[in-house]
């Protein structure tokens, strides 16, 4: 019996129980018995998390950890992409070693370049140039040797000189980044994207340029920054102030700017939180793709156009995952890697 | 990343593999021990002291048999310490004993009336002798199979079977009782 409700049972133990269902209605109404029960208990899983903090103990393990680290003098390797040479990836929960590494390592790529620069008159005249990414699933701080912090988010990199300018300090960046700028009137801070520059003199800010959107989006959390077009543009530049959002749309080669009214929509990643308002699910499960490092799939292709807002704070996949389909009445189900996620309608009636 | 490519990237050191190992079996590990240890501090200790054992013999860290497997049965032997060391101090205290540590993931999809019938289950369930219960519960609530609980519990499968057959009897007389 426990073999045959749990699918675990031969052909032949089959058959047996089928015929003793037959046998009597009696058996067959134990049987129904059996099954409602089998079926209800296997309705509370496991989830325990209002006694179970997952991050919060994650937390307290990575300190015994970091304990056996400090005796021996190294630190917990935060993924097998690092030291990859020129190029380093942060994680972003081990960021207090990793803040003091990669100030480390621009000062000391710079003083290589110093000193390599006595003994070797430089012929170019580019600059060497450092990359720092992300990958997917990722997100980690940085601080540049002007002072200014950088958060870089998943999937994006940042590329600046070994040493910037006397004049200016200049980044490209791919993917999106939120940028404490030091404040120095003499030094512009400019920041490329493929598109659009935008120039800043000492304040915070989101820059947002994926290569599938089709806006460069630019919202400021506190200061005044310059936006422009690479090209020629018909818009000049716009200038944006606190609260502001500014927008350079690729396709249609023109510059928008408007008063954003909640600005954790678009700050929200800097602290781990995912905010959406009305966005369809095809631009939600990108977000999810690169938060996570997962996949995202709909049985249905109108799942796309369905509209999401929502809050989503947790650590865990699963639980945000749930928040999704429960907002829209959606199943979905995860393989056990927690990878591949697949959303889906609860049986259309 | 599939487990095997997970627990060989743990062995050699990957930081990354290890946390989302910690992400994906903590909590449940957690409501595990928590059924032994009766209580949510000591099952937090428990849980942690197997993942921080892991991640300190890495390099020597085998499998037999599977991840689950492997980790619920180190979690129980782990408790079962805890629990031989608790004994020499004092009687645990009973207070976590009532208390409900599951609240059903998809409980808010449910009516009232099925919700009470889920209730009715698991609090026949709790009444029952220690191996039945936790033989219902690694099946029912941890979706382990026979073979893995029998692992777990270091039990044959043979037995495992009839832990449940006799579980699945136990809860329904209890109900049935309930009804009148």
């Amino acid at each position: 019996m426990a073999r045959y409700l749990a699918g675990e049972c031969s052909r032949t133990e089959r058959v047996q129980i089928k015929n003793w269902i037959t046998f009597d209605p009696n058996n067959r109404e134990l049987m129904n018995e059996y099954k409602e029960i089998w079926e209800s208990s296997e309705k509370e899983k496991v989830s325990a998390e209002v006694l179970f903090d997952v991050e919060k103990d994650w937390r307290q393990l990575r300190s015994k950890i970091d304990q056996d680290y400090r005796e021996l003098n190294t630190s917990f390797p935060s993924g097998q992409h690092q030291n990859r040479a020129r190029s380093i990836n942060l994680r972003r929960r081990f960021v207090p070693f990793l803040r003091v590494a990669a100030i480390i390592l621009v000062t000391s790529l710079a003083s290589v370049l110093a000193y390599q620069n006595l003994y070797h008159q430089p012929e170019a005249v580019t600059p060497a140039l450092r990359e720092i990414s992300m990958e997917k699933g990722q997100r980690g701080n940085i601080t540049l040797s002007d002072g200014t912090k950088v958060i870089l988010n998943a999937d994006s990199k940042i590329i600046l000189p070994e040493v910037f300018q006397s004049d200016k300090r200049e980044v490209t960046l791919r993917g999106e980044a939120f940028f404490e700028v030091t404040h120095n009137p003499d030094r512009p801070f400019i920041i490329n994207t493929g598109q659009a520059v935008v120039e800043v003199l000492g304040t915070s800010l989101d820059v947002r340029s994926y290569p599938d959107d089709e806006s460069v989006q630019v919202v400021v959390s506190d200061g005044r920054v310059s936006l422009s077009a690479k090209r020629e543009c018909a818009d000049k530049n716009a200038i944006l102030t606190t609260g502001d959002m500014g927008q350079f749309w690729v396709k249609e080669n023109r510059i928008t700017s408007k008063r954003v009214d909640d600005l954790e929509l678009y700050l929200g990643w800097k602290n781990g939180l995912l905010k959406f308002r009305e966005a369809p699910m095809a631009e939600v499960a990108t977000e999810l793709e690169r938060r996570y490092d997962i996949e995202v799939y709909f049985a249905d292709p109108e799942l796309k156009d369905l509209r999401l807002t929502a809050e989503l704070k947790s650590r865990t996949i699963r639980s945000n995952m749930e928040v999704i389909a429960t907002s829209l009445g959606l199943e979905f189900k995860m393989d056990q890697q927690e990878h591949e996620i697949t959303f889906y309608y609860n049986n259309k009636d | 990343m599939e487990i095997r490519e997970q627990v060989r990237r743990i062995q050699n050191g990957d930081g990354k593999a290890f946390e989302k190992l910690f992400f994906t079996y903590y909590q449940r590990l957690c409501g595990f021990a928590v059924k032994i240890v009766k209580s949510p501090d000591l099952a937090r200790d428990c849980v942690q002291e197997v993942f921080l054992k892991i991640w300190r013999n890495r390099d020597q860290w085998e499998i037999n048999h599977s991840l689950s497997t492997y980790l619920y049965q180190s979690v129980r032997n782990q408790a079962l310490n805890i629990l031989e060391k608790q004994k020499n101090k004092r009687e645990y205290t009973q207070k976590y004993y009532e208390q409900d540590f599951h609240k059903g993931r998809d409980e808010d999809r449910l009516s009232d009336q099925q919700r009470s019938r889920v209730k009715a289950v698991w609090e026949a369930a709790e009444t029952m002798p220690g191996r039945r219960k936790m033989v219902f519960e690694l099946h029912r609530r941890h979706g382990l199979s026979y073979k893995e609980i029998a692992c777990v519990m270091d039990i044959s499968r043979k037995t495992v079977e009839n832990h449940m057959g006799m579980a699945l009897q136990d809860i329904r007389d209890k109900l049935a009782c309930q009804k009148g």
